[in-house]
């Protein structure tokens, strides 16, 4: 089994279960299912029977052949066959069933074995199906054949092109657009037909090797391969589920009855159709099948665009070639046996092909921006589940989810975001309801998460219409948790950054949701793993807010180049706000031997570079060198360098984990940069560098 | 890089002359020295031989990194042999860049000297009592040639960065 398919298996079938999950949320909101629901969960579940089936996960194959078995009846009797006060079992089911598979494609995923026990989960979809069949049993007397004439023309009047000589059929589409259907088919046939004797089969259009018109009957209709009996059909099908871009293929058969000469499209009407009840449920597995081109085209036709889905370590490849050729660029135009030349020309294609490599870069960085709607749309599964388990109403609003940020970091948000909305229900929203009508707030709880750009930024919050963050109990906890000292005086703003430091958890108990000893300082560790930030803004009784500032990409970006001693560093533009020169007289010392400058009517520390670092090189006086006054976040103060080098446009690069593994990030030291001479470049986090300059302090 | 192919190519001359000879477990070993010191480095770790390198200083790490360099566009860390047993550095200096499972890694050596065949069962192990100072060495072996007592290098822990 090819590790391709795996990867294509595995990501089908996340897509399916995200699309499940937002039907079925959107559809519990409803309070029943629409036939569209039905007809698309009924699809979601043959697609996923099929792609289980072809990768041999029987267990996943049986639920979802279960589940499907649940759906046809709903489909074919209606969502009335559903009472009113089944219905949240029946949401509550298909929930189960998404977190079934849910975990089984996680341990596919990460290379553990599959459940074997699936008993459990298929009795509980057994015994809702009979409820529904049971209730439904008075007014079904003919059921099957009622749904034969119902079922034909909802799919849109199926033509089964099947033969009174060859009675067996299968029935083959290709993927949509695949272009050479008829060649195509002619493969297939040419497969299948090694296990038959000549004359046991054949197949329909007859002339796909020789006609090349056939291809668009084939794309419409479908390839038929026609079979004397059923036992050399069932040789066939694993053949056709191997043949490359099969799409879709089920069996049919014809039915003889038909009037039909040999040869001759026949219409096909689908098995003589058992009558009882009990075989309604068994029945649809043979049946949809046919049924189901018609609906998996329709079903795409609407929402695929023209997109192709790439392997994102295709993109990170495609990225480092952009950032090494903007750095070859910059080595080629600024080399130094250009200098004193006067080169025209050549001025003027290297500033062409300046605009070009920036043209690239864009492209190559706008390849990599998803949307963060579907990172969003899980939080509505959470804050459903959580909202039903602790009792709470609370409804979940969201704000610019297509605003795209780049993949990575998106991949690194999700897990941030979850723990902010479930703090947020766990601890935000008040435990009882009569507090908030006291409050004279809405008595239904109201969490809004929201995403949107400012420039060169992404900002996503989080804000619950809560209780709150409580100062005081806060502060207690942290000087319990000896975070903070008794008797020392700290504002709000200091006392919500208790919130994220390790090892605070405001929560005495561990709840199944959160303060399982980790808390907001993981989220803060992740987010600004990816260069970000975290704020967090509360009045007591008005709720809390949480803002992540996350960069859009980390790949590519403006810095500054300096340099102290014999290193350059690099600091991102985005967080200068000036640079200048100072004299000894405009620096201010504190009893700590801390050094502070009056900037714009506020005092700002400053932190030597030289002596933050420990570094031999480097000047001494405040006259020799400049100082940069950067900011980030909440951070702001001053960092005093040797000299300016310039201004560059550099391309990230991780340190290796064998030196990161000391700690260097605390340092401020984020990654290096190669220069165009080939030199490196440390790249600083601003922000690190004045929480470790305080601790120092400290 | 002329220097590197040169010294690969023996060592293909060398394993074609091995193969005539009946089945021995041999495996091939880098001779460098460090402080008057023999070492082997398996040949199966090693990446690349550089005399000339730029290092980058990085602060606040260990005195034996002493930084990273730009090898073909990878930044790879840079460890000094000498500091890293806690000896005085020395003049000259060649480095090694070994390859873990595409995590790479230079060793400053003071020299690099020749490719030998060792058979694996004659690689003795080492005496506890000093096994102190020779935390890096795997096991131990006189030279084919006589010339020397060669410390076999267990590069698996160099990867490991928290020596």
């Amino acid at each position: 089994m090819g590790n391709d398919m795996m990867e294509a298996y595995l990501y089908e079938m996340n897509t399916l279960l995200e699309q499940l999950d937002d039907i079925v949320l959107a559809a519990e909101e409803a309070k029943t299912f629409s036939q569209e629901d039905v007809n698309e969960i009924f699809r979601i579940m043959h697609t996923f029977k099929g792609s289980s089936a072809m990768m041999e996960f029987n267990t996943l194959m049986t639920v979802a052949h279960r589940i499907e078995d649940m759906f046809f009846i709903i489909r074919d009797k209606g969502m009335e066959v559903v009472s009113e006060n089944l219905r949240p079992e029946l949401f509550e089911l298909v929930f189960r069933s998404i977190d079934f598979f849910r975990g089984e494609i996680e341990k596919l995923e990460n290379d553990q074995p599959l459940t074997e026990d699936i008993d459990s989960i298929l009795a509980n979809i057994k015994s809702f199906s009979n409820k529904i069949q049971g209730g439904g049993e008075g007014e079904e007397e003919q059921p099957a054949g009622q749904a034969e004439s119902q079922g034909a023309p909802a799919s849109g009047g199926e033509e089964m092109f099947g033969s009174d000589q060859f009675p067996y059929g299968i029935r083959v589409f290709f993927d949509e657009g695949c272009g050479m259907e008829n060649l195509r088919s002619f493969m297939v046939l040419n497969a299948v037909k090694d296990l038959c004797e000549p004359g046991q089969m054949d197949c329909w259009p007859a002339d796909v090797e020789t006609n090349p018109e056939s291809a668009s009957f084939v794309a419409e209709k479908g390839f038929f391969l026609r079979f004397l009996t059923p036992e050399l059909r069932d040789l066939a099908m694993p053949i056709v589920a191997e043949t490359g871009s099969v799409q879709e293929y089920a069996s049919f058969d014809h039915a003889p009855a038909a009037p039909a000469q040999e040869e001759k499209p026949a219409q096909a009407e689908a098995k003589a159709a058992p009558a009882a009840p009990a075989q309604a449920a068994a029945q649809p597995a043979a049946n949809s099948g046919t049924k189901q081109p018609a609906q998996a085209q329709q079903g795409q036709g609407h929402n695929k665009e023209s997109l192709i889905s790439v392997n994102l370590s295709k993109l990170d490849e495609l990225q480092a070639v952009v950032g090494e050729i903007v750095i070859t660029e910059s080595m080629v135009t600024a080399s130094p046996d250009l200098k004193g030349l006067k080169l025209d020309s050549f001025t003027q294609a290297a500033r062409q092909l300046r605009s070009l490599t920036d043209q690239l870069q864009d492209v190559s960085m706008s390849l990599r921006m998803v949307a963060v709607s579907a990172t969003f749309q899980k939080m509505r599964r959470i804050v459903r589940d959580m909202s039903k388990k602790l009792g709470k109403e609370v409804t979940l609003t969201l704000e610019g989810e297509d605003t795209e940020v780049d993949k990575t970091i998106v991949d690194s948000i999700g897990d941030p975001i979850m723990h902010i909305v479930r703090n947020s229900m766990d601890h935000g929203i008040e435990e009882h309801v009569e507090d908030r009508i006291r409050a004279g707030k809405d008595p239904v709880g109201n969490i809004i998460l929201s995403a949107r750009h400012t420039g060169s930024e992404v900002i996503i919050q989080v804000i619950d219409d809560g209780a709150g963050a409580d100062d005081d109990a806060i502060l207690n906890k942290a000087i319990r948790q000896g975070l903070a000292q008794p008797g020392a005086d700290y504002s709000h703003k200091d006392i919500l950054n208790f919130l994220l430091m390790p090892g605070f958890s405001t929560n005495t108990e561990v709840t199944e949701y959160s303060g399982r000893g980790v808390g907001m300082d993981v989220v803060k560790s992740n987010v600004e793993s990816v260069g970000g930030t975290v704020t967090i803004s509360s009045e007591k009784g008005q709720g809390m807010t949480t803002t992540l500032k996350i960069p859009l990409t980390m790949a590519i970006m403006d810095g500054m180049e300096v340099r102290v001693g014999n290193s350059a560093f690099t600091v991102p533009i985005q967080n200068i706000r000036q640079i200048f020169r100072v004299t000894e007289e405009q620096i201010i010392h504190d009893a700590a031997r801390g050094e502070m400058i009056e900037l714009m009517d506020n005092f700002y520390s400053i932190v030597r570079a030289k002596e933050f670092y420990q570094m031999e090189g480097g000047v001494d006086d405040f006259e020799d060198g400049i100082l940069l006054w950067v900011e980030s976040g909440e951070t702001s103060f001053c960092l005093f360098v040797d000299e300016l080098i310039g201004e560059q446009q550099v391309v990230v690069k991780p340190l290796p984990s064998y030196v990161t593994d000391f700690g260097i990030r605390d340092y401020g030291i984020a990654g290096c940069t190669i220069l165009g001479d080939g030199s490196i470049s440390i790249i600083l986090e601003v922000s690190s560098i004045y929480a470790m300059a305080q601790s120092y302090a400290r | 890089m002329s220097q590197e192919n040169g010294l690969f190519a023996r060592v293909d001359e060398q394993s074609e002359r091995v193969d005539e000879t009946p089945q021995v477990d041999t495996e091939k070993y880098l001779v460098v020295s460090s402080a008057n010191v023999l070492y082997g480095v398996n040949t199966r770790y090693i990446e690349t031989i550089l005399t000339e390198i730029s290092i980058t200083w990085l602060p606040m790490l260990p005195p034996h990194i002493r930084g990273v360099i730009n090898l073909r566009g990878a930044v790879v860390p840079i460890l000094d042999f000498r500091l890293l047993l806690g000896q005085e550095p020395g003049e000259k200096s060649c480095t090694i860049v070994l390859d873990s499972g595409g995590v790479q890694i230079g060793i400053m050596v003071d020299e690099v000297d020749q490719t030998v065949d060792i058979e694996q069962e004659r690689i003795l192990p080492v005496p506890s009592q000093t096994a102190g100072d020779n935390k890096l060495v795997s096991g131990m072996c006189t030279l084919p040639n006589q010339n020397g007592t060669l410390m076999v290098l267990d590069c698996s822990l160099l990867f490991n960065g928290q020596l």
